[in-house]
């Protein structure tokens, strides 16, 4: 499922792995649950067939391999991983009012917002079972602490956008709940299944947070640069509705007087669909992107140096790929 | 469909739950510590949530099948907590208007979806505690039959009922050591209590099998060792049984209970 340059490394070196994930995902999601011509198994088998990177599951299998590697018992967790990340990203396009994801109408406009939070409830309920049949406590607290962050992240975002005000610290607190929490919790999975060490368990959890962050940033400045067919979303969605990211905060922090009260305004009406060209503009020539692009980076850099304890093997060169392939969201 | 809430029914309720005021005191203000400062948001805000008595039916019922089997202790409050988490996020994920204003999507949409996630979020965290952890995969599950029953209309709210005051006297009976064959009475009487909960409450039409799960609830509950509790709860199922026969059936005595 993964894109771009990235994908043949990943295919090379990881490959059957990720299509065992595939395969449980499909097994788990239509075969347990009735004869899988239901709409239910439909509305999973739609949701899976759109595509997605997959990164969480990559990074959980990838993890695992600092420890003592178990396919079997590794591939359920990642695949567990994915669900969630599927119930996070179906109720975000219900909040949202979404009507594109991966360029295909989200399973709200198609199904209902009914259907919608129901199967995205199920999806993370059945996570959390999965993960409960290892009965190991560690790896339930994991994730259920990463689901409290997430939806945490969210609401500060949600409480943000109300009061139409935000600043990089709260920027950054609710990118780390929403985004990060998942990727920190994915590699700690895979090192906490296979009992990796302590230092690499330590080290990945590290790694995961840098990456989620510095991923967030890159998708949060591709919301405002990219266009409608190559996202496979609706663009600027994220001003529409009166989210403010971090290039945003940068210009309303350091741009022109008259540029600031310029943009507010502007943002003020694009829920109606007012000139987001010129936002854009605006944002370019500021420097606002190339700001925002700068702390993805920085990220990213701390990402790999919190990689260089561990081992320099393949794997660890595979994860550093990923890094840099999140910065220029060249997957 | 509308429901209509059967004032009687509801007020038999707020009765029963008198007898535990000081557990369910304590178990509200635990869970308003616990979920922690949230933005208010109209009426589905979480301290209004929790403040209300109709979110603590299954909670009531696993303090009353834990007096019954043994004394409530730690665990029991624990998981008294979890089930009025259930009953609010189950509330709040149970429907969601399908046509909304602009100026109602945060109250009506975005709020529901996230308080519901969070809860649920915060459910699992609590039962990933040494403690709770035996009863994790118990409410995973439920939730997955609940919520695919929902998707797909083969579960209403009645059978939600059921399924969450069984999880309720499961957890209630488990929490004081009861024996195995005594936590599986204890879910078959919290299955049927909770549909005739539901069809009493809301005035649904009497059917032949709600006259059998009467009768399944009142055998079980028979069965159940005698405690102080007990009384109570055959008491209310009476007074269930007449609320959907619509007339009036004498009391039985509590010592038939005892």
């Amino acid at each position: 499922m993964l894109t771009g340059a990235l994908e043949k490394l990943l295919c090379e070196h990881l490959g059957r792995e990720i299509c065992l994930v595939e395969d449980y995902l499909q097994s788990n999601l239509f075969s347990n649950i009735g004869d899988g011509c239901d709409g239910f198994s439909m509305g999973c088998r739609y949701f899976l067939a759109s595509g997605g990177k997959r990164l969480r599951p990559v990074l959980t299998l990838l993890s695992a391999r600092y420890g003592a590697y178990d396919e079997e018992r590794i591939v359920p967790i990642a695949a567990a991983l994915e669900m969630v990340h599927m119930a996070s990203l179906i109720h975000d396009d219900i909040i949202d009012s979404a009507d594109l994801r991966r360029g295909k109408p989200t399973i709200s406009r198609l199904e209902g917002r009914d259907f919608a939070l129901h199967l995205g409830a199920f999806l993370f309920a059945r996570a959390l079972t999965i993960i409960g049949e290892y009965r190991n406590r560690g790896l339930n607290s994991m994730l259920a602490a990463a689901g409290v962050q997430m939806c945490k992240g969210e609401i500060g975002q949600l409480a943000a956008t109300s009061e139409f005000s935000s600043d990089y610290q709260h920027y950054f607190y609710n990118i780390k709940r929403k985004t990060a929490a998942l990727f920190c919790v994915s590699c700690q999975a895979g090192a906490t299944a296979a009992k990796a060490q302590e230092t690499a368990r330590k080290a990945l959890a590290a790694y995961g947070h840098y990456a989620g962050m510095a991923y967030q940033i890159a998708d949060d400045i591709l919301d405002l640069t990219t266009d409608e067919k190559s996202a496979g979303k609706p663009v600027s969605a994220d001003l529409q509705r009166g989210t403010v990211t971090l290039p945003v905060i940068y210009l309303l922090k350091h741009g022109k007087r008259a540029t600031q009260k310029e943009l507010i305004a502007m943002i003020k009406s694009a829920e109606n669909g007012s000139d987001m060209t010129r936002i854009k503009e605006m944002l370019c020539e500021s420097g606002a992107f190339a700001f925002a692009q700068r702390i993805a980076e920085k990220y990213i850099a701390k990402a790999i140096q919190a990689s260089e304890v561990l081992p320099v093997c393949q794997t660890t060169h595979l994860l550093r790929a990923i890094a840099l392939a999140i910065a220029g969201r060249n997957m | 469909m509308a429901y209509y809430p059967n004032k009687e029914v509801d007020a038999m309720f707020n009765e029963a739950l008198r007898c535990f005021d000081a557990e369910l005191g304590y178990i509200k203000r635990t869970n308003l510590v616990n979920i922690g400062k949230l933005p208010p948001w109209g009426v589905k805000d979480f301290g209004t949530l929790i403040s209300r008595e109709e979110h603590l039916g299954p909670t009531m019922l696993c303090l009353f099948l834990a007096s019954i089997f043994g004394v409530i202790n730690k665990t029991t409050l624990k998981l008294g907590c979890v089930l009025q988490l259930l009953d609010i996020a189950l509330f709040l994920h149970r429907k969601l208007p399908s046509v909304v204003s602009c100026k109602d999507l945060r109250d009506e949409i975005q709020y529901p979806v996230l308080l519901g996630d969070l809860l649920y979020s915060k459910i699992y965290a609590e039962l990933s505690s040494e403690e709770l952890s035996q009863n994790l995969l118990q409410v995973s599950s439920l939730l997955c039959d609940i919520h695919r029953g929902v998707a797909l209309t083969e579960v209403g709210p009645d059978l939600i009922e059921g399924f969450l005051n069984k999880a309720a006297c499961i957890m209630g009976a488990g929490s004081v050591g009861a024996n195995q064959a005594d936590v599986a009475h204890a879910g078959d009487f919290g299955y049927q209590f909770g549909l005739l909960r539901f069809k009493a409450e809301y005035n649904l039409d009497y059917l032949p099998e709600t006259g059998s799960g009467w009768s399944t609830a009142w055998r079980t509950l028979e069965k159940m060792p005698p405690a102080q509790g007990k009384p109570l709860l055959g008491n209310i199922l009476i007074r269930m049984g007449a609320a959907l026969l619509k007339e009036n059936i004498v009391t039985l005595p509590d010592e038939k209970l005892c």
